[in-house]
């Protein structure tokens, strides 16, 4: 009885890992630019293809040298996106800014059909489906394995806003970019490393999820849901809303399917957002963003 | 005197449409291969779908992901009702009705958000009637959907239906027009544009935006039950949240806004592809970017260009009529 509630939590918790890193991105990019990427949940998948399909099965790079080299090349392309995509599209309507990431995501899943095929790909990553017990249950080791890449991350980051120029300038440019700009901070530059970086953690989800599912063109999109969820749920634009609102929503995913029902998880999940958004639509911990009735 | 005008122009596209859905209805069985006929029927009840999100979206400005799930809700209650024993108008105006009020039913809880917490909140309704769709199995059969639906008796012949789709859609469209030249289109453009202005002058803004939601749901509605009598035989996976972004791309491509667009873009996205089947498996990649250029060069999309280039060469012939005004009009 306690063994499977515990089980569930951690399952649950290690889940939203994976949707808190995504949701951090969106947060990262939502704080600077003022920007819903609807594409990250396919950044997840691209990054997952890059690394299974390129450098572990065509390449047949070593673990370690495989994530580095997929990160960089994500993050290049992250950096891209904020030039292509972001940066004509700066003073455009939210909505024609929504929509044109919504374009890439289509554009993103088919792209990959065409270079990686149809069928999904599996990655055993460095652990395959070992199993660890703990505290009486049993769970594959890759949960711990996310839960610690959240718990990674997140004292990465603290180092790169806290103790760096760069980061100071990122944080900058995501309170007010005009005066950042004023002040001399490049913030054309800082925003493509902010798109880089949340590219990043999009793609390590991506690649710390592939041993537990089939890469796939379409796996990103339930994920980048689930992020999207998260991130209202702890209050967008705030960065412990992300992490909590991630872990929060996978518990909540993993609780409700055991002792509800599996088949109508999403029904119940996404009912509880609905609910959410009416009765506090700030989230946990965000700021109003609202019109009166 | 603008109403005048207005009447006028009204009843010239009014006639300009149905030419055009005749001239349709006459020619595409000629040229298409039952194939193909069937593309053009799936076409139309596109256009529908787009149609009705132009309401919300185009004109309202509200972002709404939920038409997938109204397209649902349609063609399921239609599906329903008729195994109930309803006779088709009966079952049909049910259908609508059932879609128009969950419509309002979303409208109402969702009047104070906006932008990206509307998107997800209608995202999250949209998923959740897939969702009952594919598990609520023993009211729709789950996953294996619903067969042998009799309807009017014509599905799978899609010459006739294409008459029966292009007069539904030919309605559908010169309705949106009239409503969006009418009073009622100058206040939901005037939410569009500035809600509290808008409010200011005595719109009621709630009341606007839950009326967008009903028509809209309508539409989505109407959508599903031509697709029942288009198919007899009706599935989740048809009704998939996903579709949305489907029919968005489609609606933004072609316009928003506007029912030229919701046309040209509904055609673009699921008639081209079927004509270019040597690049399809690149062509919704190459749509994708479209999408993105589209937005970046052309906001107003396909129909805007349409226009624009239509404006340009009115104006010409004007200039050679009467060259002194075409600066002044110009500058207008």
């Amino acid at each position: 009885m306690l063994q499977t509630f515990i089980q569930i939590v951690l399952v649950g918790l290690a889940v939203g890992a994976a949707y808190a890193l995504v949701a951090l991105g969106y947060t990262l990019i939502w704080n600077a630019v003022s920007l819903v990427n609807f594409a990250q949940g396919d950044l997840v998948m691209l990054g997952a293809f890059v690394s299974v399909g390129w450098l572990a099965n065509r390449l047949g790079m070593p673990l370690w040298l495989n994530l580095v080299t997929m990160l960089v090349i994500l993050g290049i392309f992250g950096a891209a996106l904020a030039w292509g995509i972001y940066h004509p599209l700066r003073n455009a309507p939210q909505l024609s800014a929504i929509v044109a990431t919504l374009g890439l995501s289509m554009a993103l899943q088919n792209i990959a059909v065409i270079i990686w095929g149809p069928q999904p790909l599996n990655f055993a990553g460095a652990l395959g489906t070992t199993s660890v017990h703990l505290f009486g249950s049993t769970i594959y080791a890759q949960y711990l394995v996310i839960l610690a890449a959240l718990a990674a991350m997140m004292a990465i980051q603290h180092v790169l806003f806290q103790h760096t120029g760069l980061g100071r300038a990122m944080r900058a440019t995501a309170q007010d970019a005009e005066a950042a700009r004023l002040m001399g901070i490049p913030t054309a530059r800082i925003i493509a490393f902010i798109f880089a970086y949340a590219t990043m953690l999009a793609a390590l989800a991506g690649w710390l999820i592939a041993p537990l599912s089939y890469v796939s063109s379409d796996m990103g999109v339930n994920l980048s849901l689930r992020a999207f969820a998260a991130t209202i749920l702890g209050g967008f634009g705030s960065i412990p809303g992300a992490l909590v609102g991630g872990l929060a929503f996978g518990v909540i995913e993993s609780a409700g399917s055991f002792y509800i029902s599996s088949e109508y998880i999403d029904v119940i999940a996404f009912g509880v957002l609905i609910a959410v958004l009416m009765f506090r639509p700030q989230g946990i911990f965000g700021e109003l963003e609202l019109e009166r009735p | 005197m603008s109403a005048d005008a207005n009447a006028l122009t009204m009843r010239a596209l009014a006639v300009l449409v149905i030419a055009t859905a005749i001239l349709c209805g006459l020619l595409l069985p000629r040229f298409l291969s039952v194939y193909y006929l069937q593309v053009a029927d799936v076409t139309l009840i596109n256009i529908l779908l787009v149609l009705g999100l132009n309401f919300i979206l185009g004109f309202g400005g509200q972002m709404s992901l939920a038409q997938c799930a109204f397209f649902g809700i349609g063609a399921y209650t239609f599906t329903l009702l008729q195994a109930a024993g309803m006779p088709v108008p009966v079952a049909a105006v049910g259908a609508i009705a059932l879609s128009a009020a969950v419509g309002m039913a979303l409208g109402w809880p969702t009047l104070r958000l906006k932008g990206h917490y509307l998107a997800l909140c209608t995202l999250a309704f949209a998923l959740i009637v897939e969702r009952l769709l594919v598990n609520w199995e023993g009211l729709t059969n789950g996953a294996n959907g619903i067969t042998a639906i009799p309807g009017i008796g014509l599905a799978g012949e899609n010459d006739k239906m294409l008459w029966v789709l292009l007069a539904i859609v030919a309605i559908a469209y010169l309705l949106q027009v009239w409503i969006a030249n009418g009073p009622l289109g100058l206040r939901i453009r005037a939410l569009r544009d500035d809600p509290l202005a808008a409010q200011a002058v005595g719109v009621d803004i709630s009341r606007l935006k839950i009326m967008l939601f009903v028509i809209s749901a309508a539409y989505g509605g109407l959508a599903g039950i031509c697709y029942v009598l288009l198919r007899g035989y009706i599935s989740p996976d048809v009704f998939s949240w996903q579709s949305t972004f489907s029919y968005l791309a489609m609606a933004v491509v072609g316009g928003l806004g506007s029912p030229l667009g919701a046309a040209l873009g509904a055609i673009l996205y699921t008639f081209v592809p079927e004509l270019l089947r040597f690049m399809q498996e690149y062509y919704f990649a190459v749509f994708g970017v479209m999408v993105i250029l589209v937005i970046t060069f052309f906001p107003a999309g396909l129909s805007g260009m349409v226009i624009s280039v239509v404006r340009s060469l009115r104006r010409r012939e004007k200039s050679f009529a009467r060259s002194d005004v075409t600066h002044h009009e110009r500058a207008a």
